[in-house]
């Protein structure tokens, strides 16, 4: 019965280190996604000719669609791993909604602050970031802290703007800072 | 107790090798029959064995993809992920009694 329980706890640590894997993955994706959209635009643009404009939303469109598709999956794998570790019994009701809903919030609201491209990303994704943190403590009552430190980290940044290729380098910066959080804690444990 | 084991012996995640299948899938978007093979070292017969009976209690979904050849992929389904859960809450229950 010992080695039983013993061989449980083991199980239930492999998990719960994917689970915050696949939490950090979705943070990573951006990390290469955001720097690769803007480098690409760069190489596209010097060597090609094309206008920076159409090229970037061009690209912005690819990264979003490519991110949808993978966070479909790593949701779907984070919520089948939370109900077997007990962390979820049902899905709440209006999570999904709520976090579908966050995004078009933090939109309308960087639009009405931000004053050019950059400052509206950081603002847009930095609010948005926040909002997630204080949905998953309303429904599933977890502090997901480094989510809101991801957030606070790209509002603030906005006071120091100097440019876009700022808001690329503070966004990576803060996406790669919460996944390395991420998996270090899921190490530790 | 009794009750918990009978619970277990009736689940078809109660046999070792279906309830290690079962785990390794959860960690895993997919696998592949072959990747599924080699980590729990089950030879391809004994592998379809426990899959078309994993597969037919709903547990887990197999499915073809196209690449350079034709390889099976296995998933856990969500039905399969309640299972699991039981399974394991029944075990944590006698490790605990």
């Amino acid at each position: 019965m010992e080695e039983l329980g013993e061989a449980l706890k083991a199980v239930e640590k492999q998990l719960n280190f994917t689970r915050k894997a696949y939490r950090a993955i979705v943070y990573l994706y951006w990390v290469w996604a955001i720097t690769g959209v803007y480098l690409f635009a760069q190489v596209i643009t010097g060597y090609v000719g094309v206008s920076e404009g159409s090229v970037l939303q061009t690209l912005w469109v690819m990264a979003i669609l490519g991110f949808l598709a993978e966070e479909k999956k790593a949701f779907k794998k984070v919520l089948q791993l939370e109900r077997i570790l007990g962390k979820i019994e049902e899905m709440p009701k209006g999570y999904i909604i709520a976090q579908i809903l966050v995004w078009p919030v933090s939109a309308v609201i960087a639009s009405l602050y931000a004053k050019n491209n950059g400052t509206w990303m950081l603002v847009f994704i930095g609010l948005g970031l926040l909002l997630l943190a204080g949905i998953e403590l309303l429904f599933t009552g977890s502090r997901d802290w480094r989510t809101a430190l991801a957030g606070l980290i790209l509002l603030c940044s906005t006071t120091l703007y100097t440019g876009f290729e700022y808001a690329v380098m503070v966004t990576a910066f803060a996406f790669s800072l919460v996944s390395y959080l991420y998996l270090k804690g899921a190490m530790r444990e | 107790m009794l009750d918990k084991l009978a619970r277990l012996s009736k689940s078809p995640l109660g046999n070792p090798t279906r309830l290690a299948i079962a785990l390794y899938l959860l960690s895993r978007e997919k696998a592949t029959f072959t990747s599924l093979r080699k980590a729990l070292n089950l030879t391809p017969g004994n592998l379809e064995f426990h899959l078309k009976a994993l597969e037919e209690a709903g547990i887990v979904r197999t499915y073809y993809g196209f690449g350079k050849r034709p390889r099976k992929f296995v998933e856990i389904t969500d039905e399969g992920v309640g299972e699991l859960k039981e399974v394991l809450e029944i075990l944590r229950g006698v490790a605990g009694d």
